[in-house]
């Protein structure tokens, strides 16, 4: 029942009806996080969770793709990726309050070894940045989470958005300055 | 977005395009007034030479980050009186966890339905409620029961209802190798749960075999009311009704009704169909409709436009692999332990009569209810006649067959004078169409004369008599010869004249139809009176004749003629004056005096409409032409709706194989490739074509016209093998049955031409094209716009070979001829006005290109959807010219917007895209912007 939901309530979005995205994005979030812990604690068992192959993952799972335009793919990445950074930062947050200030958790970024590595509080403080830049410049935002919490290639990026590649570089520079100094400061 | 946050946006980045230390100067320089603004900037520009945590994504994140203690204790939490055990079901509107009720007392197992806590919305709240409410309502054998409901600490609705051990239907009955009877039985009992719902007023609308469960003792139990609707909302209590806005239904395509599918209003009558659906599939093992693979809208079109093959057929489905489909028929009656061809003969007759009723489109033609739907099937069990009639149609059919008992000729002749009729030839084929529905309406009238016929069928020796391997040549030929016998009774021989003509012009042996429609003329006109209604017709069939033959002068004089005859005859309204009225539309629109053809057009519709109503043939017809009207005129999207109304009224009376379907069909396909949707275009012809192979043998020139627009959309997605074994099949059977100048196969003789083009046989290319030019002054003259676009293509050849002089002066010839016959705004326009801006283009006139891109890009967006991939070409020349005079950004802008869009159409590996992304890269390379030259040179390598 959820596939033929999630599809049609894509469908309906891909023919303008943004509103289906109050009832579309708890579904997707739901499913999306089922689909993490069963990554992660289910028979796969992995100890690390790819957030990319995740939203590529739900793609194959929650849409019955044999019945929608390939385009309508494209807007599902941009709502997964809203929905992994939603997952994350609920998780975040909910992690960070049990362990008040305790042991951080650690969050690999990047590069396999895990010689990057941001904490809990960068997550919730990206997150928190991007609400307020969410109100000077939503699109901005929306870029931010298709190549951050997405991991949506520039291309991706520009096909989930419906806007040109050029535009995503020149959003994602933008929008890349303005959240270092938010978080620098 | 603030005009603040724009500016400093556009300094940003024009600044980053600056040197590091060239920045500062210019953002100062650029906000000397606004010294924050500044500030601001400088301190943007300085973050972003910073390193940042969002310059790797997100990739991985441990399993440590995700771990959470709800997903492990789910299973010790306790719900009201009850402990979950573990999860059942989980779908967008809550999950369903077995459960136990914890006291000593009771060892109960029941299915608990909860919204679990994270993220929920109010929706699928106020949906378990209804539900909730819904079954406490519903106290049925049949119908799994409430037990308990409640609320839970944290607030969330939750419900517990009967836990049903069983199977779905389906794999219960295949299990248990149930009989056809015994399925029925089964069968009934859903019905009569269906039935206590609708009178409680609730609709169920989502059911499949998978919610209802058969238990091991045989009890049906109906589950799942999670989307059901109750007619009254009154017994919603005060609990408010679920917004279930349409189109946010969920719905399970293969069980969807049509109704559903178009969001209409839904009554139980959608239960009804739903209810068909499984019984066909209990019965037959397959449903109605295989839409596996579909996309929305085909599947659309499948429910709601297609009839479902009969149950009785369906068991005998031969797919490609014979040994297999045994295996497949075999196993199915196994599970209903039968064998094959007693399966078939089980279901033919009424179970096939009582599904079909319940599976019809129109809500309202269904079983009134499912208790009425349960009776027939009880009496078909018992023996009994059953209230379902077949549909009307095929009903219509059987009495006439009973009519027409004389004997297997007359009934061959009856089907091969509508068959005969019904065939169409040439591409834009309304006029035999015209013929066709004359003919039908005549043979009604002359069964004088196909009594004839047959009496001369039958009194020839009966040794020779053919039986039924008789070809409709052999028996032309004797019709022919019989009418030559027939001097002493003129009307009748003059009759036949006019019929058999009929019939080779359908053919298309224009010449042998020729000489007998003048014959029959002439004699009309001999035995008549001036003005007689025969002597109309004859006149009509001899213009559409011409018209056939593309001689559109002579054609007009006729029709005229016919016109003001009939004008006279009939005076106020009449099918036959529309008909001919349409003809002359169409020969006014070949000759290009479309103001004079437009309103017959109209006229010829509205008087349809008047005699006839909304679905009827004459109607069809109609609308057909005046799609092809538009067509031609380049309003694309009317001439769509046109045709689809067309195609929809010719389904509804013909069913889905016949010669009229399939050429609505074709015309759609023509119309999606003018519009530049090759996939879609490439659906409608293959339809065309499959319909047309089931009727026609395949020297018909329908089945050539099929084969030639099937080579032309593989042409349009660079399938080019394809496309010659096509456009080779097209041409053998035109060159055998058409005239040898006939527009149609100058047409496939163009293609081809085009095809060599395209695959760089420059030589072959030229030779075709002069052959189809030739053909086409021949039969056309010099100023006809076929001739225009046949100049048109040997000059994009000749700038193909970089000709370009030639080619200036062939493509300027083709554009004065295409000025005769069309005004600016036409989009066939387009063709030369790029192929000149193709020469600017590589002579290095990139001002002279632009000014004619532009101009294409204009006729073409005037009619051509968004996204066309003609369009998305024409950006990207138009691109590439602007890049050529350093117009970069605007230059950047058309040239993505192009290769986006055949990216779109064509995938990344077509010529068309790959060329597109070489501009692209050309541009940047030009424009010095080295990081986007590496992006899509990248993509370009891919």
């Amino acid at each position: 029942m959820g596939k033929a939901q999630i599809t049609k309530l894509l469908q309906d979005h891909a023919s303008g009806n943004r509103n289906v995205l109050d009832e579309l994005m708890p579904l997707v979030y739901e499913k999306m996080q089922q689909m993490a812990r069963f990554r992660l604690f289910g028979e796969s068992n992995d100890h690390i969770l790819n957030t990319n192959a995740l939203v590529h993952e739900a793609y194959l799972k929650l849409v019955d793709f044999d019945r929608i335009e390939w385009q309508n793919r494209d807007h599902f990445f941009g709502i997964a990726s809203q929905v992994m950074r939603n997952i994350l930062v609920d998780y975040a947050e909910k992690q960070n309050a049990q362990k008040r200030g305790g042991d951080l958790q650690k969050v690999t970024l990047g590069e396999k070894d895990g010689s990057k590595e941001v904490n809990l509080i960068d997550i919730i403080s990206i997150h928190q940045a991007l609400e307020r830049l969410e109100k000077i410049d939503e699109r901005q935002v929306r870029v931010v989470e298709c190549r951050f919490f997405g991991g949506l290639t520039i291309k991706e990026t520009s096909k989930a958005l419906d806007i040109s590649i050029p535009t995503v570089n020149r959003d994602w520079k933008m929008a890349r300055a303005w959240l270092n100094r938010e978080l620098s400061s | 977005m603030s005009s603040e946050w724009k500016i400093i946006k556009e300094i940003f980045l024009e600044a980053l395009e600056l040197e590091i230390d060239k920045r500062e100067n210019f953002v100062r320089n650029k906000c000397r007034d606004h010294p924050d603004r500044a500030d601001e900037l400088l301190s943007l520009l300085q973050a972003h030479e910073q390193k940042s945590p969002l310059d790797h994504p997100l990739q991985t994140v441990k399993k440590s980050f995700l771990d959470d203690d709800w997903s492990r204790k789910i299973s010790d939490r306790k719900i009201g009186p009850f402990k979950i055990i573990r999860e059942l079901d989980r779908g967008g509107m809550g999950m369903i966890y077995l459960a136990e009720r914890d006291d000593d007392q009771f060892h109960q197992k029941v299915a608990l339905k909860l919204i679990p806590a994270g993220i929920t919305s109010e929706n699928q709240t106020l949906r378990l409620i209804a539900e909730r409410q819904i079954l406490s309502n519903l106290n049925h054998r049949n119908i799994a029961k409430l037990l308990d409901g409640g609320i839970t600490e944290n607030g969330h609705p939750w419900f517990a209802m009967e836990f049903i051990e069983g199977l779905p239907i389906d794999i219960y009955c295949d299990e248990k190798q149930l009989s056809i009877s015994e399925r029925l039985k089964l069968f009934i009992d859903v019905c009569s749960a269906i039935q206590y719902a609708h009178q409680k007023l609730v609709i169920h609308r989502d059911l499949k075999p998978s919610n209802i469960l058969v238990t091991e003792d045989g009890i049906v139990k109906l589950l799942d009311f999670g989307i059901a609707k109750t007619l009254n909302p009154e017994d919603l209590n005060d609990h408010r009704v679920p917004i279930t806005k349409t189109g946010l239904l969920p719905l399970t395509p293969a069980y969807a009704s049509p109704e559903q599918i178009r969001n209409e209003t839904i009554t139980t009558a959608a239960d009804i169909y739903q209810l068909g659906i499984i019984l066909y599939e209990l019965l037959t093992g397959f449903r109605p409709y295989d839409i596996t693979g579909k996309t929305p809208s085909e599947i659309e079109q499948i429910v709601c436009h297609t009839e479902p093959t009969r149950p009785s057929t369906a068991v005998t489905k031969i797919p490609a692999d014979r040994t297999e489909s045994d295996q497949t028929a075999k196993k199915i009656s196994t599970a209903r332990h039968t064998r094959p061809e007693l399966l078939q003969k089980h279901l033919r007759g009424d179970l096939d009569t009582i599904i079909l009723k319940a599976l019809r489109k129109d809500p309202e033609r269904r079983y009134e209810s499912a208790e009425k739907l349960a009776t027939d099937l009880s009496n078909f069990l018992h023996g009994q006649s059953v209230s379902a009639h077949p549909d009307s149609l095929i009903y219509r059919g059987q009495k006439f067959v009973k009519r027409h008992t004389i004997g297997v000729l007359s009934t061959i002749v009856m089907l091969l004078l509508l068959l005969g009729y019904a065939a169409t030839i040439t591409w834009h084929s309304q006029q035999t169409e015209a013929a066709l529905l004359q003919a039908q309406q005549e043979t009604l009238k002359a069964e004088q004369v196909t009594d004839l016929l047959m009496e001369m069928f039958e009194a020839s020796d009966p040794n020779e008599y053919p039986g039924l391997t008789i070809t409709a040549g052999e028996l032309l030929e004797r019709g022919v010869q019989s009418a030559e016998q027939l001097d002493g009774q003129p009307e009748i021989q003059a009759q036949m004249f006019d019929l058999t003509g009929r019939i080779y012009m359908n053919l298309g042996q224009y010449e042998l139809a020729e000489s007998l429609l003048k014959r029959g003329l002439d004699l009309r006109q001999n035995i008549f009176q001036p003005g007689h209604v025969d002597i109309s017709k004859s006149l009509h069939n001899v213009g559409v004749l011409y018209w056939n033959q593309g001689h559109y002068q002579t054609a007009e004089e006729y029709l005229r003629e016919a016109l003001q005859l009939k004008m006279e005859i009939y005076k106020g309204q009449s099918e036959s004056l529309a008909t001919t009225m349409t003809s002359l539309a169409i020969v006014l629109k070949e000759l290009r005096r479309f103001d004079e053809a437009e309103p017959l057009y109209r006229d010829a519709l509205e008087m349809n409409l008047d005699l006839f109503g909304e679905t009827h043939e004459s109607v069809a017809f109609s609308l057909n032409n005046l799609g092809n009207y538009l067509e031609s005129i380049g309003e694309y999207r009317q001439a769509e709706e046109y045709y689809l109304q067309s195609l929809n009224i010719y389904r509804e009376l013909y069913g889905e194989n016949h010669p009229m379907v399939a050429g609505r069909l074709n015309n759609l396909g023509g119309l999606q490739s003018v519009m530049g949707n090759s996939r879609e275009a490439m659906a409608y012809h293959e339809e065309a074509l499959r319909i047309r192979q089931s009727i026609f043998d395949e020297m018909h020139p329908d089945i050539a016209e099929s084969y030639h627009h099937l080579a032309e959309v593989h042409m349009d997605l660079e399938y080019f093998d394809e496309a010659e074994g096509y456009l080779e099949k097209a041409l053998s059977i035109r060159r055998a049955v058409l005239d040898p100048a006939h527009p149609n196969t100058s047409q496939t003789v163009n293609l081809l031409g085009i095809l060599k083009s395209r695959t760089g046989d420059y030589e072959a290319a030229t030779k075709f094209y002069q052959e189809s030019l030739e053909m086409k002054i021949k039969q056309l003259g010099e100023d006809h716009s076929e001739v225009g676009i046949q100049l048109n293509n040997i000059g994009l050849l000749l700038v193909r070979q970089e000709r370009f002089s030639e080619a200036m002066e062939t493509l300027k010839r083709s554009k004065e001829i295409m000025n005769i016959h069309y005004d600016d705004d036409h989009p066939l326009q387009t063709y030369p006005t790029l192929g000149i801006g193709h020469i600017y283009l590589r002579t290095d006139e990139p001002v002279n290109a632009e000014h004619y891109f532009r101009e294409a890009l204009r006729t073409q967006s005037i009619s051509a959807v968004e996204g066309s991939w003609l369009i998305g070409n024409i950006k990207s020349v138009l691109g590439s010219s602007l890049s050529q005079q350093k117009k970069f950004e605007e230059a950047e802008s058309y040239l993505l917007e192009g290769y986006e869009i055949l990216e779109e159409h064509f995938g990344n590996n077509h010529a068309r895209t790959q060329d597109a992304l070489e501009r692209v890269v050309e541009l940047y390379r030009d424009w010095d912007k080295p990081e986007e030259v590496y992006v899509y040179q990248e993509i370009l390598i891919e």
